[in-house]
């Protein structure tokens, strides 16, 4: 993108893409990630808000079941609508998604995120089949750029956004009937886990590579092998055990394997010779806390009364998709918006490794 | 934002000091949140060529 946005003389030029639209709307990522990080801090403060008793919190429904909701299908679903819905034109080679229909996708995860803060004024029902629309939506328009593009190589992203979908709708209905989300707040945690296990793995090394290329380093990061299908493989056992049977002495096994094999993976990354880069720390910290959370998992399920509530999925949600989303919102933005970045950053957007 | 992550699960291995971890895990993630909002905003909200001439 960086390249494509620039004539051969170095001259900035107008992208197509930016014609007839407000710049906010140019690209999926503008008004995603600026939507997700006000996102992620009003929900925190109104969260924290309510546990100190200043306020009541999604009456009906419950503030916890709201916060975990809003963190994974509010917040992180917006990061990974704006990643992607400006990552497939680059792996389509199509027009990017852009004008009134992204203003119209990003006005709908809106309407979710205040829909759902208002529970109590919109009644239950109404505000579930309103906030639960966003991502079949995306769904839809991200199955159509990939198969009209036929590239049928990123159907591993759409089947995960199609994970989220059908968690969300999960979520839902299993706090409606049940009171708590169990189902439903599992398959949607292990959407978010695979997919930064599959596209922070995509990035991970790449931008490593070319940081490592242009210090000199005479070490490179190790190109995709067997050690990384392996981890891919113990991963995705792991999740779906996961969703499945939570407390499982099986599922506790996968999350160790599965935790071993993205440690070989990240240690493969060569992450120690690049930690001085913030952007790249920022990444591998974020795949480290992958790992962290397998492990965790693992134990609290081993060693009962080890690891008090939520402490080993926050290593997930905090740590690698607070880790791994911000840092590529913040290279996406450097990178995607040509000048902003004082030093060349390589596009995220495209990557070649599986 | 590690802090924040570290924090935030620490908070589970000391239930003890579990509120103070909890505030302080919150505290991170605003401020780590906020320092992208200061410092990306405009770049999202911004027209594509600004600071071409860099």
């Amino acid at each position: 993108m960086q390249k494509s946005a620039r004539k051969p003389g170095g001259q900035p030029r107008i992208d197509p893409a930016d014609r007839d639209t407000i710049p906010l709307f140019s690209y999926g990522f503008r008004p995603f990630f600026l939507g997700a990080a006000v996102w992620a801090n009003v929900a925190l403060i109104l969260l924290m808000g309510s546990l100190a008793g200043l306020w009541n919190l999604a009456p009906g429904y419950g503030a916890l079941a709201w916060h975990g909701h809003e963190m994974l299908f509010g917040y992180a679903s917006g990061v990974v609508a704006g990643f992607l819905l400006t990552a497939v034109p680059n792996w389509t080679g199509r027009l990017p998604v852009a004008g009134w229909r992204l203003a119209l996708l990003f006005a709908l995860w809106c309407l979710g995120r205040l829909a759902f803060l208002a529970i109590g004024v919109t009644g239950a029902l109404p505000t579930v089949l309103i906030e639960s629309a966003f991502l079949p939506c995306l769904l839809v328009v991200m199955a159509r750029e990939i198969v009209v593009g036929r590239n049928w190589r990123n159907l591993k992203p759409l089947v995960l956004v199609g994970l989220l979908a059908a968690a969300d709708i999960a979520f839902h209905a299993e706090v409606l009937i049940t009171g708590t989300p169990n189902f439903g707040l599992r398959a949607g945690m292990a959407g978010l886990v695979a997919l930064i296990v599959l596209i922070g793995g995509r990035l991970t090394p790449s931008f490593t590579h070319s940081w490592l290329l242009r210090a000199g380093s005479p070490v490179l990061p190790a190109s995709f092998g067997l050690a990384d299908q392996l981890a891919l493989l113990a991963s995705g056992a792991a999740l779906l055990a996961w969703i499945a049977f939570p407390g499982a002495t099986l599922t506790a096994l996968l999350f160790l394997t599965a935790a071993a094999t993205l440690s070989v993976r990240l240690w493969r990354w060569e992450g120690a010779r690049a930690w001085r880069e913030p952007l790249l720390l920022v990444l591998h910290a974020g795949y480290g806390f992958v790992a962290l959370g397998f492990l965790l998992g693992a134990l609290a399920v081993l060693v009962p009364g080890s690891l008090a509530g939520t402490a080993a999925l926050h290593a997930w949600t905090v740590g690698a998709v607070g880790l791994m989303t911000l840092g590529v919102m913040t290279r996406a933005t450097r990178a995607g918006i040509p000048g902003a970045s004082l030093r060349p950053h390589p596009s995220p957007w495209r990557s070649t490794a599986p | 934002m590690i802090a924040a992550a570290l924090l935030r699960v620490g908070a589970g291995a000391f239930p003890q000091a579990y509120m103070v971890l909890i505030g302080t895990a919150g505290a991170a993630w605003t401020a780590a949140f906020a320092l992208f909002l200061f410092e990306y905003a405009p770049m999202l909200l911004g027209p594509r060529v600004e600071r071409s001439a860099a």
